[in-house]
């Protein structure tokens, strides 16, 4: 017979190998010698969680039971003052027994357990001051002073999420003295309770929590942090730096604030990585609290969000995040590459617009309201915005000052500011509000200084809306951007009568096409019009290449007929429907006909409605 | 004294006289030596440092050496590749398997350690206790009576019996 060499190992090596068995095949092994029955007695590290034992094939609620009995068993095996780690599931309420009554005098005889793992399953509503499970727990926690590692983990059998239960009034009799890491999971503890944990404890190395309607870290309780970890669900494994997480959080956790109270420095802590990132009050201050602590910090990482970045930027006004911070981190934003301040309501104040230099890397700006173009001290921050290659500007009813009086140089604020865009490649104009528009954009400043934009390829003007003010602008960005590859305009087709009378103003020599994706034109004609003769219309159409259709509506019922010369020697190569409403019938009308219908060469359909009095010899003339 | 960084070479003398010569950086991965380097002021000044391990033999001493020479090579130790070196590595025969357990104890070198011990778990696991009597030669000195006893005591553990019986 061969020699039994396994069994001829020191016990500390056999432990080591059934540190590495389940605790079912751990259990086994008691029935091959005696030996082997003698070691599992002194085994160190008691994981008698259900799954471990039983598995995921039972189900917790209906065999807690089952799971009581063994666990009996097991701990009847061990002798409890050589228990170094011990994990165990409770369950609590319905008609489930409490601990056991011959586990107390067990866990009474806990005196060197370091690692204390307890999971509470509860059913419903339950609580544990209210349950006659309380006094058993409190005698399992009197071992607590010799716990270095503290794991609560409460979950409901019902589902989750579930109703907070006041854990902490199991704990205010105990003393945490060895306690090195606590992990709370789905532990709602209020932050008064939380707070009086901390002070319970000494000063811990490790804080896991999720669920706490605040943190509240103080110099005092935090200075030997090493791990904090704020997370909701997740099962990150923690390095030896922090690490944040902020995974998506339900609508509730937004009252969540971190309080920041007196300097105490993180003397150790290096390395900061932010996950998941929410730019929210708690999220700030809980960066700030750390970037000011963290005085050896050497790598500070926050994945962000483009769409985040309106957010982040309030967040800096509301928590006076200012150079202080970074300096240390100069490139804390890099990661923001746009920036949309569509949905801003309040108006843009000095502090924000500081704010707009930390980020440093954006290439895109979105719906900025071109008024705060003055605002913005531009001697402060030189090249704030260099690296911008897409400028979108808002022109909107906004630019009115609170008064109700028109801004003054709206357009001078543009014509001014868009000198500091000097890398800019794109730049859209968009127009809103346009009746308010109209008188808001009437007054003109002296556009002085003449600067190019050697970069600005794209110029794309939305609902342009042609008045003085507007056409001044459009003829200066048109000089300044000297590289110009396309510049695109739509036109409100209401408005586009008017563009008729600056037509000539733009640089058509340059840009030919400027028009060419108007599609759709409807003009209005309004009697005794002198402005809008079948001169002006002739000569404006012939910038209009590409137009599909054009609607012609005569209003008032005055007209003077007057028909003038009509040199257009043009054709519209796309103009497919002519819509005329309300003809009389006057040669004014038949001239503009004849025009159209010789100018359009591929014309496919032309409505005519009719007004009163309109008379059948002109529908031949036609 | 001389710490262990600036020993350049460590010589390695198994019981039955086979040397091994280990690069300084690859001898720390055992904390016996680690400590014995730490504690030796008489090690000359060229920087070697001999060790005797008079219960380790020549054959178990190479393995063992193979074993640090490859983990303290970090260019190597990365991930799947290493996991895969190292399930090669521990194919051995129970005997060698027990000559490396001991004598990673006695190095103190934990990540052998590990991987020893789990190789024995693996061998154990899934198994009745008759079969892993038989694998590993571990005498019964149980009368039937008393294993039948010791057995109905966690016969959650055994498997076959239905969960009725023993609520």
């Amino acid at each position: 017979m061969e020699v039994d060499r396994l069994s001829e190992l020191p016990d500390a090596l056999i432990h080591q190998i059934l540190s590495s068995l389940n605790t079912k095949e751990r259990v086994r092994t008691r029935s091959l010698s005696k030996r082997w029955r003698g070691l599992f007695s002194s085994i160190l590290t008691l994981d008698y969680c259900f799954r471990s034992i039983l598995g995921d094939r039972f189900d917790k609620g209906r065999h807690c039971q089952y799971y009581i009995n063994i666990v009996d068993g097991l701990l009847r095996l061990s002798k409890p003052t050589h228990v170094r780690l011990l994990h165990l599931d409770f369950f609590i309420g319905k008609a489930t027994p409490s601990i056991p009554d011959q586990w107390l005098p067990f866990a009474a005889g806990l005196s060197s357990v370091t690692d204390l793992v307890v999971c509470l399953h509860g059913y419903g509503h339950w609580t544990l001051n209210s349950d006659r499970f309380r006094p058993s727990v409190l005698s399992l926690f009197r071992i607590l002073s010799s716990v270095r590692s503290l794991t609560l983990d409460q979950r409901s059998l019902s589902g989750f999420p579930w109703p907070g239960t006041p854990f902490w009034g199991v704990f205010k009799d105990c003393y945490f003295g060895c306690l090195k890491s606590l992990s709370l999971s789905k532990v709602c503890l209020s932050e008064k309770d939380f707070e009086s944990m901390l002070d319970l404890c000494p000063p811990l190395e490790s804080i896991r929590v999720d669920y706490i309607s605040r943190l509240m870290l103080s110099g005092r309780n935090a200075y030997r942090l090493k791990t904090l970890d704020v997370c909701v669900h997740g099962d990150v494994e923690l390095g030896p730096a922090v690490e944040l997480q902020f995974p998506p959080l339900r609508d509730d956790f937004e009252t969540t604030t971190c309080v920041i109270d007196e300097y105490h420095p993180l003397n150790h802590l290096k390395t900061i990585n932010v996950m998941y990132f929410s730019p929210r009050k708690a999220g700030m201050q809980l960066i700030k609290f750390l970037l000011r602590r963290a005085v050896v910090l050497e790598k500070f990482h926050v994945p962000m969000l483009s769409h985040q970045s309106l957010e982040i930027l309030k967040s800096l006004d509301d928590l006076d995040f200012g150079d202080h911070d970074f300096e240390r981190f100069p490139g804390l934003f890099d990661d923001v590459k746009s920036l949309n301040l569509e949905n801003f309501e309040e108006p843009i104040n000095g502090t924000i617009i500081a704010g707009l230099r930390y980020f440093r890397c954006l290439e895109e700006l979105s719906k900025f309201p071109a008024k705060y173009l003055v605002d913005i001290d531009f001697k402060c921050f030189p090249g704030l915005f260099n690296n911008i290659k897409s400028l979108n500007l808002h022109l909107c009813d906004r630019l009115r000052s609170h008064s109700g009086k028109p801004t003054y140089g709206t357009v001078v604020a543009i014509v001014a500011g868009l000198r500091h865009f000097q890398h800019l490649e794109n730049l859209s104009i968009e127009y809103n509000h346009l009746e308010e528009q109209r008188n808001g954009m009437a007054i003109t400043g002296a556009m002085e200084g003449y600067y190019s934009l050697n970069h600005l390829k794209t110029i794309q003007v939305r609902s342009f809306c042609p008045e003085e003010a507007g056409m001044q602008l459009l003829k200066l960005l048109l000089r300044s951007a000297v590289v110009l590859e396309r510049f695109h305009m739509s036109v409100c087709s209401e408005h586009a009568v008017d563009i008729f009378k600056y037509v000539n103003d733009f640089d058509l020599e340059r840009f030919p096409g400027m028009f060419d994706n108007v599609k759709s034109l409807n003009l209005y004609i309004p009697s005794q019009s002198v402005e809008l003769t079948n001169g002006i219309i002739a000569d404006g159409l012939q910038h209009f290449r590409h137009l599909d259709n054009i609607g012609i509506f005569y209003t008032g019922d005055k007209r003077n007929g007057r028909t003038c010369a009509i040199d257009g020697r043009y054709a519209l190569n796309h103009l497919k429907e002519i819509n005329m409403w309300f003809l009389s019938g006057i040669e004014e009308e038949i001239q503009l006909v004849e025009f159209l219908l010789r100018t359009a060469v591929v014309l496919e359909k032309i409505y005519f409605i009719l007004g009163y009095g309109m008379e059948a010899e002109h529908v031949k003339q036609v | 004294m001389a710490s262990p960084s600036h020993t350049r070479t460590v010589t390695l003398k198994s019981c039955d006289d086979v040397e091994f010569v280990l690069d300084g950086s690859v001898a720390t991965l055992s904390q016996t030596l680690v400590s014995a380097m730490a504690e030796d002021s008489s090690s000359s000044d060229d920087g070697t440092f001999t060790w005797c391990v008079s219960n380790i033999t020549g054959e178990v001493l190479a393995k063992v050496v193979e074993f640090c020479n490859k983990h303290a090579d970090i260019s190597s130790s990365r991930g799947e590749d290493l996991k895969e070196w190292d399930k090669a590595f521990i194919s051995v025969e129970l005997d060698l398997l027990y000559d490396l357990i001991l004598a990673a104890d006695n190095l103190n070198i934990e990540s052998l350690l590990d991987l020893t011990a789990q190789r024995v778990a693996d061998e154990i696991k899934g198994k009745m206790p008759h079969e892993i009597r038989m694998l590993f030669n571990i005498e019964k000195d149980f009368t039937d009576e008393e294993e039948r006893e010791i057995r109905r005591e966690h016969a959650w553990a055994y498997g076959g019996e239905s969960l009725k019986s023993f609520l």
